[in-house]
């Protein structure tokens, strides 16, 4: 932790050299190792659309016409290979093998695979780099969205964005560098829980923690004013204990006091950027054509997407959405196509409002969940009806903009989308690809906690130079 | 070659030691080829054995050569330009810098003496006998005053009375003093005043919360379900350990092996509960095995990191990269922990075995005292319904006159409830319908069966199946499903065995796709569902046949559940039984078991109906209601389950070497045993079997053999009472850790700490009554330059205060502290919809309900600990997340922070409490300022202050009503009714109190 103060008090002797700084977030995260820093920075930002709870590649992206011949037949040992299964399935008798009920198309110039569960998907998939062969270690939810967004699979590690916000700081002068928001998916609310330390910091400095916009009430914690507080007498007594402080810090000569007085002036900012930017009440009709109408309801996927949009315009360096309820064990037909519901449209026209407004470029928009689902059903197989577990060994995401290949498919699996044919990409590799893109050396941010260097990457991931442009 | 100068410009004195100076260089930078991990080593060369110097290189050269050190292989290597030669090789991330180029060389020039990292030589005290030289001063002070005047720096002056005082007082008890403290220590001096502070409770219950974040004490189980479980019991026991200054050396045996003394008290199987604080795993489809390990895994780094300052961990994959631990040895110290009697999954319940159940005090009185209130009662109501003898005949031949003339339907409770994998439990409720118990798994079959001893003679003709009201999280709800409906897959009758085909009755409430005929059909994956927001639903099935019952006769009613999508059972279900006479008049309704008593004429069993049917005697029911409830919730109440360590029966679960760490890769068989190079006992290393176990562990780790025990445990301490270590990363001793900025004042702590019997009030008194802890903390610019840190504390260390104490001192400061000792922990209030936002609707820990009052302004170690969204007002200021160890103490800064100190209810509350106190008085402004901070105000803080006070004064006299409302806090931990006098005044004075609580001098320690 010393490691920080070092960083900090450096920062702050500067800081007070140059007079009070009003951007509090800008130098106090910036004690990232500026050395990690290179000038080959694509991207600028991140907004990751987390899909908790492991949509189906099977059902979306990843098509397998050749399981058409299987259905109902078993999972060949010489596909499965021993490969480990839950509990829920591995007592199960049979794996009978269940094809995609869904229709899909080849899509644009590109011809990507995209099922009809995700047309607006499907219309920009020329600006879209599917990966369809990514894989990962875990095989129960929590270690492995735990893996996906800390590199490591128990707590205790900080998430990608805390590193991102470590290693870069804001640019934003009155938002946080890191938001969370969450929604709940319409195919099955009843669904995967999350948990504060997906975006947490670890052992990361508390202050690189995401902070999680809420839908209802204060979009963040005890950010309005108490009943009875009126603006003018809040101001007079900030001013005041700014004024105090000030006279403690000449008489202490402790400069952690000065930082206390911008994190004050930061606060009281706060209180009026954010909800501005909660406010959609400026928006065009146009937005909400191209999101949908989904997105005048705070809470909703969709309204998160618009907000992601307005926070990379203020310069939020990482928003990450969580969408929950990918998790289909049972009725997968009906779940999925709620699930797109939510989002195929609001994605999509995240990236087209992106492109539109020429952010496309330095933002990097990253699509997935934390595994693929198995080809054979869970439970009873019908025509028209299915499960699936979960299957950490291939699974698909998409990614836009950031300086990542637009309408290219990367990666094969085998015809019964279970293993890895052609360019595997682990989760390390992705991780360390994104961090690439951001100008940042996988190998070289680090953090040192328990007598060694961390990093996201943990001792892994090589950089994926195929999918980028 | 070597450049002088540069040594020095690395701040080392002349004479090189190889453990401070040269081994970490070796670590960082050369350690991953060549050292102690044997799967990596290359050329087979380790420079973490002395061996090394002596060795020769694949072109013949010794590695060291003393005669003429510029031909040692060793310097070449790492001078060389030779790109295949140069070490480390030139694409390696770690390079060495001119500097430590030099250092390596002068050490070989110097003669190369090899020195063993320091933490794992033995603690001695060298400086003893200096100690009885200048007996009139603290050793302490001696060896920190040498340090800092070697460093070149002047010692900052004694701070003031006052500030001293605030000072030991939040560092003992995580409260700031109370308000005559300034007095009483002026009248009894330095050491009476800390001797009170170390009798106080409030010591126990600060240490506590250390030893909770470390120990990773949750109120949860962690992981996705992170489902309630009860633990507190442990924590109190930590309470009291502190507070009766029970040894530290028991305190660690005790915890770790009180389960293996011959014959355990209870208190000491709680204490073992400290290693069953880590996480349990209730995810459906969680693999044992592997989480068995986690366990296990979890424990081994929490005993390491606690009481070796070791990152144990490492050596799960592979041997340590820097330490000599190698990934045998782990496994080896990880079978000390791996043959508990659990399974490695569950989460679920309060508790996952080996568990204790545990009768708190107080239980015996208080079950006598429910029992003669449960018999005056019934007694009571006895005596009111023997009064009524004309009144009951009445009844009883009027209903044997209904019964034998009118349709009837029979409400009756199942006798049981089974499913095709055995009993289920279940509450049976006064109205005859049950409240189903147990898991809800997705799909379920309920076998709901009914005996009619005694059969009306009209024929059964149809039932009726309900679906009431239960509350679940505080919502009404039909089912434990997300949106609280139910989905009924199919019912079916039998009767006497024999199914009976059943055809639904069109009902106002079917919902279009979901009728009830739609349970009829054989199809499982439709089915009846009534229409959303339905508070009750109910649904008749007729009989396809009417049939008599015979008495005797056995009825089943079967309901399948097949949702394929979530839990969608009915949670209270009701069957009533319809017998149809022909003539279709107005059933009477009435219980299956007082139908039979009214055919048997079962005078006493009537008697006892009427008892409890009689409007006329509904109050004295009421107070036996009452009576009785309190007695069953007795036993709830003074019972408290905690999770425990206990050993397997029988055989030994058995550990194995796990290939890369991974739980189904086994392949060696290894035995508990210590790791070698931390013990000169050969008795506890290696071991063939099982000859050692946890106690073995306990005692050796407090045994002198084990260097770094006493060590890593004072700098804990140290790092309590100035904010850092001595060694400043309390996680890690090892050569990779940070060296400790003054060795012999770290030694000498632990031999004395070891020598007074491990007494921890002791140790704590002896520092905060040094030279050092009462220096002023105010910094002059030449400490700061040459020493920016304060490693070598020529002043008092200034930093913000611990999460719990921001909040308990807030909450102190406005006299709101509620000070009970111990207990289950309590639900202060929150924001609403943390919990609900991310949880599952199967955990019982997705809605938040904040306790009663007297649950908010308790001290907030005893907060209820959710995993996965910790508190927010605490983990805003850095607390531990409380799913593994956690020793260091961050202290971070951020606007987050002033938003929960300006707008949180909890501390808006503590600014009108403390505003009312003094709202009366004249001086309010000086006054206030010398309850917060025991000093005089400066003259510039009254000026302001006080034109901030006046200018409210004025706005609030013109607004009385926003002045209500400003004293008035939602969801505070208060609730007043102010006389309309002291409105204006105590709005006024709460911005002034606002204002106070907010600066940097209350929010830190200084």
């Amino acid at each position: 932790m010393n490691h920080f103060i070092k960083t900090r008090r450096e920062i702050l002797s500067t800081a007070s050299k140059l007079g009070l700084a009003s951007t509090a977030f800008s130098f106090l995260n910036s004690e990232g190792k500026a050395a990690s820093k290179g000038a080959s920075a694509k991207a600028k930002r991140v907004i990751y659309l987390c899909q908790s709870g492991a949509p189906s590649q099977i059902d979306l992206f990843d098509h397998k016409p050749a399981l058409q011949h299987y259905y109902g037949t078993d999972l060949p040992e010489s596909i499965r290979k021993g490969q480990r299964l839950t509990t829920m399935t591995a007592g199960q008798d049979s794996f009978p093998l269940a094809p995609s009920v869904f229709e899909f198309s080849k899509w644009g110039e590109s011809g990507a695979d995209v099922s009809s569960l995700m047309p607006n998907i499907g219309r920009i998939s020329d600006d879209l780099c599917f990966i369809k062969s990514l894989h990962t270690d875990a095989i129960n939810h929590d270690p492995a969205i735990t893996f996906l967004q800390t590199g490591f699979e128990q707590a205790g590690r900080p998430s990608f964005g805390s590193w991102v916000d470590y290693a870069l700081g804001s640019d934003s002068s009155d938002l946080p560098a890191f938001v969370v928001m969450l929604s709940r998916g319409s195919g099955r609310p009843n669904c995967q829980p999350l948990y504060n330390r997906l975006w947490g910091s670890g052992f990361l400095p508390s202050k690189h923690q995401g902070v999680k916009f809420s839908s209802h009430g204060d979009p963040i914690l005890f950010l309005r004013n108490p009943e009875g507080v009126v603006d003018d007498v809040r101001r007079e007594n900030l001013d005041a204990i700014a004024e105090l402080n000030k006279l403690d810090y000449q008489q202490s000569g402790d400069g952690e006091i000065l930082s206390r007085i911008a994190q004050y002036e930061m606060a009281a900012k706060m209180q009026s950027s954010i909800p501005d930017v909660a406010d959609l009440s400026d928006e065009p009709e146009s937005t909400f054509e191209l999101y949908g109408e989904d997105a005048r309801t705070p809470g909703t996927y969709a309204y998160n997407c618009v907000m992601a949009r307005r926070l990379a315009e203020k310069d939020v360096r990482f928003v990450q959405l969580f969408h929950m309820g990918w998790d289909q064990h049972n009725a997968l037909p009906k779940q999925i196509a709620g699930q797109c519901r939510d989002t195929d449209q609001a994605s999509a026209a995240l990236v087209s409002d992106l492109k539109q407004r020429g952010m496309l470029d330095d933002t990097i928009v990253i699509w997935g969940g934390e595994f693929g689902r198995t080809a054979y059903s869970q439970g009873e197989l019908t025509p028209d009806n299915y499960g699936r577990d979960h299957h950490p060994k291939c699974f698909t995401m998409w990614l836009a903009g950031g300086g990542f290949k637009p309408g290219l498919t990367y990666g094969k699996t085998d015809d019964f989308s279970y293993n890895v044919d052609e360019n595997p990409v682990h989760i390390h590799d992705l991780n360390a690809t994104l961090l690439h893109q951001l100008g940042l050396d996988h190998e070289k941010v680090t953090f040192r906690h328990q007598g060694r260097e961390h990093r996201l990457t943990d001792v892994h991931g090589h950089v994926v130079k195929d999918i980028l442009s | 070659m070597l450049a002088v100068c540069s040594i020095f410009a690395f701040g080392v004195a002349s004479e090189i030691k190889f453990g401070r100076d040269i081994l970490p260089i070796l670590s960082d930078n050369c350690f991953h080829c060549h050292g102690p991990d044997a799967s990596t080593r290359e050329a087979d060369l380790r420079l973490d054995h002395p061996d090394f110097r002596s060795q020769v290189s694949s072109s013949d050269a010794l590695m060291i050569e003393l005669q003429s050190p510029q031909d040692s292989e060793l310097i070449y290597r790492i001078t060389t330009d030779d790109e295949i030669d140069a070490m480390p090789p030139p694409d390696y991330p770690h390079q060495l810098t001119a500097a430590e180029k030099d250092l390596i060389a002068k050490w070989i020039e110097e003669g190369a003496k090899w020195e063993n990292h320091w933490a794992y030589e033995p603690v001695t005290d060298p400086e003893r006998s200096k100690d009885e030289v200048k007996a009139e001063r603290d050793l302490i002070d001696l060896l920190i005053e040498e340090k800092a005047t070697a460093e070149g720096l002047t010692l900052a002056e004694p701070t003031s009375d006052a500030i001293w005082a605030r000072r030991a007082a939040l560092s003992l008890t995580g409260l700031p003093p109370q308000n005559d403290a300034l007095k009483t220590l002026q009248a009894n001096g330095r050491e009476s005043y800390i001797d009170h502070l170390l009798s106080s409770p409030s010591f126990g219950e600060h240490q506590a919360w250390a030893w909770m974040e470390a120990a990773r004490y949750a109120d949860t189980h962690g992981y996705q379900k992170d489902n309630l479980r009860s633990m507190w019991l442990w924590r109190d026991w930590v309470i009291n350990a502190f507070n009766s200054n029970m040894p530290f050396d028991q305190f660690t045996t005790e915890q770790l092996a009180g389960d293996l003394f011959q014959s355990p008290s209870e208190s000491q199987l709680i204490a073992t509960g400290f290693q069953r604080n880590h996480r349990i795993n209730g995810e459906a489809g969680a693999i044992p095995e592997e989480f068995l390990v986690e366990t296990v895994v979890d424990r081994v780094d929490t005993y390491s990191t606690i009481w070796l300052g070791l990152t144990a961990s490492c050596s799960r994959c592979h041997d340590h990269k820097y330490d000599p631990l190698t990934q045998k040895e782990f496994f080896e110290l990880s079978a000390f922990f791996n043959n508990i009697d659990e399974t490695g999954v569950g989460g679920i319940g309060l508790t996952e075995a080996p568990d204790l159940e545990v009768t708190l005090p107080g239980y015996e009185e208080a079950r006598s005292r429910a029992l003669q209130s449960l018999t005056q009662a019934e007694t009571a109501l006895a005596t009111a319904a023997g009064n009524l003898t004309p009144e009951r005949e009445k009844w009883i031949r009027k209903m044997k006159e209904r019964i034998d003339s009118s349709s009837l339907i029979l409400s009756s409770a199942p006798s049981e409830l089974s499913t095709d994998a055995g009993k289920k439990p279940f509450k049976v409720l006064d109205d005859q319908s049950i409240e189903i118990q147990g898991s809800v798994p997705l799909q379920e079959t309920h076998y709901l069966s009914y005996i009619f001893p005694v059969s009306p003679s009209l024929p059964l003709s149809s039932i009726r199946l309900s679906a009431l009201p239960l509350e679940v999280g505080g919502k009404t709800v039909l089912a434990k499903s997300f949106g609280g409906n139910f989905l009924l897959s199919t019912i079916e009758l039998l009767v006497d065995g024999k199914k009976i085909e059943l055809e639904a009755s069109p009902s106002s409430q079917d919902r279009a796709g979901f009728e009830a005929s739609l349970a009829t059909n054989d199809d499982l994956l439709d089915g009846w569902s009534p229409p959303e927001g339905v508070v009750e639903a109910d649904a008749d099935f007729a009989l396809a046949e009417s049939i008599n019952l015979k008495p005797g006769s056995s009825v089943q009613v079967v309901l399948h559940y097949q949702s394929r999508e979530e839990q969608q059972i009915i949670a209270r279900p009701r069957v009533r039984f319809q017998f149809q006479s022909i003539d279709g008049s107005e059933p009477l309704e009435l219980t299956s078991n007082l139908f039979a008593h009214l055919v048997e004429n079962d005078k006493e069993a009537l008697k006892k109906q009427f008892l409890e049917l009689s409007p006329s005697l509904a109050q004295e029911r009421k107070t036996r209601d009452t009576a009785a409830g309190d007695s069953r919730s007795v036993e709830a109440r003074y019972t408290a389950k905690t999770m425990v360590m206990r050993e397997r029966e029988g055989e030994e679960r058995g550990t194995f070497i796990l290939d890369r760490g991974l739980y189904d890769k086994p392949t060696d068989q290894v035995f508990p045993s210590v790791p070698a190079y931390l013990t000169t006992d050969e008795s506890k290393v290696a071991r063939k079997g099982f000859e050692l176990n946890r106690l073995d562990l306990a005692k050796w780790t407090t045994a002198p053999d084990n260097p770094l025990a006493a060590r890593v445990t004072v700098n804990r301490f140290w790092q309590q009472l100035f904010g850092t270590g001595i060694v400043k990363t309390p996680e890690d001793f090892g050569v990779q850790g940070a060296r400790p900025t003054n060795q012999p004042l770290l030694d000498h702590l632990a031999v004395s700490f070891i020598e007074s019997g491990w007494d921890v009030k002791g140790l704590l008194r002896r520092i905060v009554l040094t030279d050092a802890f009462s220096r002023s903390s105010v910094r002059a610019p030449e400490q700061i330059e040459a020493d920016p840190y304060n490693l070598y504390l020529s002043s008092y260390p200034r930093r913000r205060l611990s999460a719990a104490a921001i909040r308990d001192q807030a909450l102190m400061i406005g006299g709101l502290l509620d000070s009970t000792l111990g207990g289950p922990s309590v639900r202060p209030w929150q924001p609403p919809g943390l919990w609900e936002a991310v949880a599952g609707i199967n955990s019982n820990t997705a809605f938040y309900e904040p306790g009663p009052y007297a649950e908010r302004s308790r001290r907030s170690l005893y907060t209820l600990w959710k995993r996965s969204v910790p508190p927010p007002s605490l983990s805003l200021f850095d607390a531990s997340e409380r799913s593994v160890c956690s020793v260091g103490e961050p202290r971070t800064n951020t606007p987050m922070q002033a938003l929960v100190t300006l707008n949180d209810p909890t501390f808006v509350s503590a600014s009108v409490a403390l505003a009312r106190k003094f709202s009366d008085r004249a001086n309010a402004v000086e006054e206030l300022w010398l309850h917060t901070f025991n000093e005089v105000i400066p003259a510039e803080a009254l000026e302001l202050l006080t034109k901030i006070h006046l200018k409210a004064l004025e706005k609030y006299q013109d607004n009385q009503d926003l002045a209500y409302s400003r004293i008035n806090p939602k969801n505070g931990v208060i609730a007043w009714v102010p006389v309309n006098s002291e409105i204006t005044r105590c709005a006024a004075l709460v911005e002034v109190c606002e204002i106070l609580l907010n600066l940097d001098q209350n929010l830190s320690i200084h």
